[in-house]
């Protein structure tokens, strides 16, 4: 799954540890989410969405779209 | 993999500390055990010093699982698989040695076999924990 993670944060101006710390997971997640490899929970999902202000399916998108 | 102690998550680094206690007195159970043992006349006096180690590992496996319940998904799923990999392999070498102890392969006593599987289980958590930090990483 590919996602809007790092472009997203980046605009805010924020660390990924800064973004893990609002999420409250680790840097390590933060990175692997925005690398793709690793896909969120559809809870964290939905923190990520609600932290930018976006919809999941405006951040998070299939490999093959 | 997280480098030092400072760049692990909250969640590690509680549990590094709070387990640290358990594991002293898991150490220290093992040291006096057999002294205290060899005073012990008592079956039920001997049983309890023997089993009493336990108390400690009791007290790891909470904080283990304490640990696992505060930290995040993906440290949850890379402990999970750590864990299920060691569990697994330790399974089939148990297995394998009772298989071979059956038909009078092998000679081993229980503490070898309990000792190999200690050792078989805690490097596989090991080993499967550091591949998978390094893949996430």
């Amino acid at each position: 799954m590919n996602s809007r993670v790092r472009e997203l944060r980046e605009k805010l101006g924020w660390s990924q540890g800064e973004l893990a710390e609002q999420l409250e997971v680790s840097r390590q997640t933060v990175n692997a989410i925005e690398t793709g490899k690793y896909d969120p929970s559809l809870p964290l999902a939905f923190r990520i969405a609600r932290l930018f202000g976006k919809s999941i399916e405006t951040i998070f998108l299939p490999d093959h779209d | 993999m997280t480098s030092s102690f400072f760049e692990l998550s909250p969640a590690l680094k509680r549990y590094y500390r709070r387990s640290a206690l358990p594991f002293a007195a898991w150490a220290l159970l093992m040291f006096v055990r057999q002294p205290l043992l060899a005073q012990s006349d008592a079956v039920a006096g001997k049983v309890a010093l023997a089993l009493l180690p336990l108390l400690a590992l009791g007290w790891i496996c909470w904080e283990y699982t304490r640990f696992l319940r505060e930290c995040d998904e993906l440290e949850r799923r890379i402990e999970q698989l750590a864990m299920a990999w060691s569990v697994g392999t330790s399974l089939l070498l148990a297995t394998a040695v009772l298989l071979l102890h059956d038909v009078d392969a092998v000679r081993w006593s229980g503490v070898e076999v309990g000792a190999g599987l200690l050792v078989l289980q805690c490097s596989t958590y090991m080993v499967v924990r550091w591949w998978l930090h390094w893949r996430y990483q």
